[in-house]
């Protein structure tokens, strides 16, 4: 090999290592830029929720009015509890359902799978409003006249119907990402608990269910958040009277712009956002981190119980009592997910640990704000 | 009991998949189907449809005709809805083509980045996605109002003198629906782009390949799958986008989702929204199929 | 009739490939495992021990044949009712439990009340000398003790026959060497029948009673290591373990036991075998490399002339790679007993290989 000139110059050495300085400079600009245009709009609308004047431009001092107002207004407390409502109906159902179905769909071969399978990923795929509409169709020219004519029952929209409508479009995200986690699954670890005696039943409640549990949690966050959120499929499904958090926001917007919207857009960007945050953790997490909600969810109930307390003492009702005795086993609860949490939490490395502590926090908030929410 | 259970794989699957399956059946498809039905039948006079049903072809004829409705006025294009659906295609492309454009390099970006960084990047671009639509739409909104921030700071920075018309138009809807629909370009590309081996770029120059060439020949080939995930779950919802053009366009700009509310509230005209519904669900459909082929071919080379 | 502790009669076991066949991974395989023995399912990967394995301890059934336990047909028995334990290649150790509730798990299901339980996890991790480890997670192991776990949490129920399938796979070298002598030290202690998957021959060899080489889901020989090694039944055994020449010849005569064979390009030699020949039957004379001896003609027994293609010094022996005239080769293996490199041939040197008539086989398969 003759080595007369080096192939390359100094100069195009130079050059090249400039053209990728520059190179990483754009990409790092440009990366800057899409994170400012995707966040910017959201930071701004969080800082002038709490602005003392009307203005959406000028930030003239600091006020939580707009919070205020959302606190007494009825109309939106409704809402917010018709959206808990039906969000916790929702995931409960969707989740159990979904859960099943990733099941049945991984562990068994069966013709058509493929076939259910990729009817399970449409209604993901479907355009919501596509969606809303045809419930609304079934609902109204299918389901009620049918009920009409051969049950002779009366049915209309409202709650219900939009609880119905959500599990349809939830139990694919549910079944997602438990397909998912069961597709990551160690099927050795079966068979192992079957090899020293346990049946279908106790390998499934003793291995499967526990190693899956961080999964399924994940889905169910998820499938309420969605339910939370969802305004298309909701406003095909309603009745005349009810409203939800997403439809309420929708008729402000339609409007015009206020610092009230801002607040309450706020308000439930937060929440989103603890959910989602919760619904990653619990995802791609450890047993650490559903522990930690565990105790937060079990502290939450508990600290509300506390909270009502003194309302009870006023005026005495039975069913008060016992809503309250409940709320205080919740504190049982707690404390029995306790030990198992500190012994995890001993086997994580110190960021973890924060964030496992972290968790546990937004739980306890966001079960908390949901139960006074909901109940008052 | 439970011995029958473990015996019969078909009790088994069955009562695991009874519930799933019913649900999406008789929720699901069943009203898809209904909407087909309806597509096909005359409308009534609440604008629901005629009983007992009168089948027709005149909603669809509808479609490509706007005169052959019976609201049509003497100045009526025959290709309103036409137009319409050609015009949020247009729109689809467009978006797409700057959540791609936009969101390419931000992935590549964020690839290179330490462990650590990139997982705390990839969160900050998940959170949009789940969030709710409605609300960060509305936030851009409050942005771009003319008695909003961008326009208050743009005046009283002395560029302009009155407030640009920023909102209520198509500038709006597809600064919207970027803005909407970004990180779901991101995520596929993303996925793909960090499956990429970089060496093999190295091993590219190496060869004497340029940066440029070693982008057309070796990146961008390999990371094609997560470009076509990304065109698809872009394309698809904002054809079919309802929420972003009402917020951003004010009932101003009309797309195939606005036309089909429309239907279902003011111009009480189901069989035609029905018909719409349809049409827009065929669209989805060859782009999730042509998705699926491409993909499946992908995975088959072996990649 | 003594009862075998295990016994695979004429097992078959096929699965569907994905291009719509179907796939024999065990084909017609009998083997029977005697009480106490240590055995070992020996094979390249893909044979069928495995799978074979995995019908012993209930995770297959088998598509034709059965498979008797202590002279019980479990052939279609489910694992979880089953006296057999496994030690699984990965471990399988349950990742949400605790030493003491991972090893304890089989008790559990057969209801031993938690007082005896803990006892019994606290001797069962003495024996494989683990003590105090109740309250650690398996994450917090490392492999070798992993292992150590998976052993204890097998043993702990008595099981009538022990399963491991290929347990120290993923052990360095060092502590590969240590388990096996503990493994076969343990086995003996304990008196339990130990089935034995592996790949890797020289670990069968140390630590087994009798052995069975597997491939393509036949089983091609069964029996002590010594007979295993000394006398392989087929090409594939002799080739498998250890290592083997093949000189390729003919027959050309036989008288009693003792076979002419006119080896190709080379000569005639002389072998003793118990089997029958026919003259002009094609076999191979299976010869390992430490039965041969480098220039030293041992009179009256087969001595050949070759030359030497390479010299391999391996500090213990010296290889020699030797090339007949006809174009056959053969390695030969000398221990370096003296340090006198003069004595030693180089490469090119004309030389002489010589071995006795009852060191090859014959083999024709």
């Amino acid at each position: 090999m003759t080595a007369n000139a080096p192939a390359v110059t100094r100069q195009q050495v130079r050059q090249k290592r400039v053209t990728a300085r520059i190179g990483n400079w754009l990409l790092g600009t440009n990366a800057a830029l899409i994170f400012g245009f995707l966040y910017l709009p959201v930071v701004i609308l969080i800082i002038f929720s709490f602005n003392n004047t009307r203005s959406v431009a000028r930030f003239t001092g600091f006020s939580t009015e707009w919070y205020v107002r959302l606190a007494n207004n009825s109309e939106l407390l409704d809402a917010a509890r018709n959206s808990l409502l039906v969000g916790l109906t929702t995931t409960i159902v969707a989740t159990a359902i979904g859960t099943l179905t990733a099941l049945a769909m991984d562990r068994y071969r069966f013709r058509l799978r493929t076939a259910f399978d990729a009817n399970l990923y449409l209604p993901i795929v479907i355009p919501e409003i596509v969606m809303g509409i045809s419930l609304l169709l079934f609902f109204n020219q299918a389901l009620f006249p049918l009920l009409q004519n051969v049950f002779g029952i009366k049915a209309s929209t409202g709650l219900h119907t939009i609880t119905i409508s959500h599990i349809a479009f939830d139990i694919p995200f549910v079944y997602v990402i438990v397909r998912a986690r069961l597709a990551d699954f160690d099927r050795t670890l079966e068979e192992a608990a079957a090899d020293l005696g346990a049946d279908e039943w106790k390998t499934f409640q003793r291995v499967t269910l526990p190693l899956l549990m961080p999964g399924i949690i994940g889905g169910a966050l998820m499938a309420f958040t969605l339910s939370l959120d969802d305004y298309l499929i909701t406003v095909f499904t309603k009745g005349v009277r009810e409203q939800t958090m997403p439809l309420y926001i929708y008729s402000l917007v339609r409007r015009g712009v206020t610092p009230e919207i801002n607040a309450l857009s706020t308000a439930l960007l937060i929440g989103s956002i603890g959910l989602v945050g919760l619904s990653l953790t619990a995802q791609n997490g450890g047993v650490v981190y559903t522990r930690a909600m565990s105790v937060g969810a079990g502290l939450g109930l508990g600290l509300y119980g506390l909270f009502s307390l003194p309302t009870l003492f006023a005026s005495f009702t039975i069913g008060g009592l016992v809503l309250r005795l409940l709320l205080l086993a919740a504190f049982v609860w707690m404390w029995r997910s306790y030990q198992p949490y500190r012994e995890e939490l001993n086997l994580t490395n110190p960021s973890g640990r924060i964030l496992a502590w972290i968790t546990m926090f937004v739980t306890v908030s966001v079960v908390f704000l949901s139960t006074l929410l909901l109940l008052g | 009991m439970l011995k029958y259970f473990r015996k019969s794989k078909g009790f088994q699957l069955s009562g695991l998949l009874g519930p799933g399956a019913l649900w999406i059946l008789i929720f699901f498809n069943l009203p898809i189907l209904i909407v087909l039905f309806i597509s096909f039948v005359e409308r009534g006079r609440a604008g629901s449809i005629k009983i007992p049903p009168v089948y027709t072809l005149d909603n669809y004829v509808q479609l490509f005709n706007a005169c052959t409705s019976q609201f049509a006025g003497p100045e009526c294009d025959p290709l309103l809805y036409v137009g319409i659906f050609g015009h949020s295609v247009r729109i689809g492309l467009v978006v797409t083509f700057w959540c791609i454009i936009l969101g390419y390099p931000l992935a590549y970006f964020i690839s290179k980045q330490k462990q650590v960084w990139r997982d705390a990047l990839m969160v900050l671009v998940i959170i949009p996605f789940w969030t709710n639509f409605l609300v960060r739409t509305y936030a851009l909104k409050q942005v771009l109002a003319t008695e909003g921030l961008l326009n208050s700071f743009l005046m009283n920075v002395g560029m302009i003198n009155h407030p640009l018309d920023l909102l209520f138009n198509e500038f709006a809807v597809n600064v919207g629906l970027i803005y909407g629909y970004l990180p779901f370009a991101i995520l596929p590309m993303y996925a793909s782009i960090e499956k990429f081996d970089h060496t093999l770029m190295e091993a590219a120059a190496d060869l004497g390949a340029s940066p440029a060439r070693a982008f057309l020949k070796v990146m961008l080939p390999l990371t094609l799958p997560g470009v076509i995930a990304a065109l698809v779950l872009v394309f698809v919802p904002v054809v079919g986008a309802f929420i972003t053009p009402d917020i951003m366009g004010g009932g101003k700009i009309e797309m195939i989702g606005t036309l089909i509310n429309r239907q279902f509230g003011v111009s009480r005209n189901w069989p035609f929204g029905a018909a719409m519904s349809l049409i827009l669900m065929l669209l989805v459909l060859i782009g999730v199929i042509a998705y699926f082929r491409s993909s499946t071919e992908e995975t088959r080379r072996g990649i | 009739m003594v009862d075998y502790a295990v016994e695979m009669q004429d097992v078959v076991k096929k699965f569907a490939t994905p291009e719509g066949g179907m796939l024999a991974a065990v084909n017609h395989v009998t083997i029977q495992i005697k009480d106490g023995e240590f055995f070992s399912l020996l094979g390249p990967s893909g044979c069928g021990k495995t799978t074979s394995l995995r019908m012993i301890a209930g995770f297959e059934m088998p598509t034709e044949g059965k498979i008797l336990i202590h002279g019980k047909d479990m052939s279609q028995v489910p694992a979880f009712q089953r006296p057999v334990n496994t030690v699984f290649q990965q471990y399988a150790l349950f990742p949400h439990m605790t030493v003491e509730q991972n090893i304890e798990f089989g008790l559990e299901m057969k209801g031993v009340p938690r007082s005896e339980r803990s006892i019994r996890v606290s001797q069962a991790l003495d024996m494989v000398r683990l003590p105090g480890m109740e309250m650690r997670r398996p994450k917090q192991l490392s492999g070798g003790q992993q292992q150590r776990i998976a052993l204890a949490r097998a043993l702990i129920n008595k099981p009538e026959v022990l399963l491991l399938d290929e347990p120290l796979g993923a052990l360095d070298l060092k502590l590969r060497k240590e388990m096996q002598l503990e493994l076969k030290t343990l086995q003996r202690e304990v008196g339990i029948t130990f089935i034995y998957v592996t790949h890797d021959q020289e670990e069968a060899l140390t630590m087994s009673d009798r052995i069975a080489v597997m491939s393509k889901g036949v089983a091609l020989q069964v029996g002590k290591p010594e007979e295993i090694y000394e006398r392989p039944a087929t090409r594939f055994v002799a080739d498998f373990i250890g290592e083997t020449n093949f000189l390729n010849g003919v027959v050309k005569g036989q008288n009693g036991s003792m076979v002419e064979v006119e080896l190709d390009g080379i000569g005639t030699v002389h072998v003793e075998s118990t089997r029958a020949f026919t003259n002009g039957q094609q076999v191979s004379v299976a010869v390992r490399p430490e039965k041969l001896r480098l220039n030293g003609e041992i009179k009256g027994e087969n001595n050949l002339k070759g030359r030497v293609e390479e010299v391999i010094y391996i500090g213990t022996d010296t290889h020699y790679g030797v090339r007949f005239p006809g174009g056959q080769k053969a390695r030969v293996r000398e221990q370096n007993i003296t340090q006198d490199n003069e004595e030693k041939a180089q490469t090119g040197d004309e030389v002489t290989v010589s071995f006795t008539r009852v060191s090859p086989r014959l083999l024709t398969e």
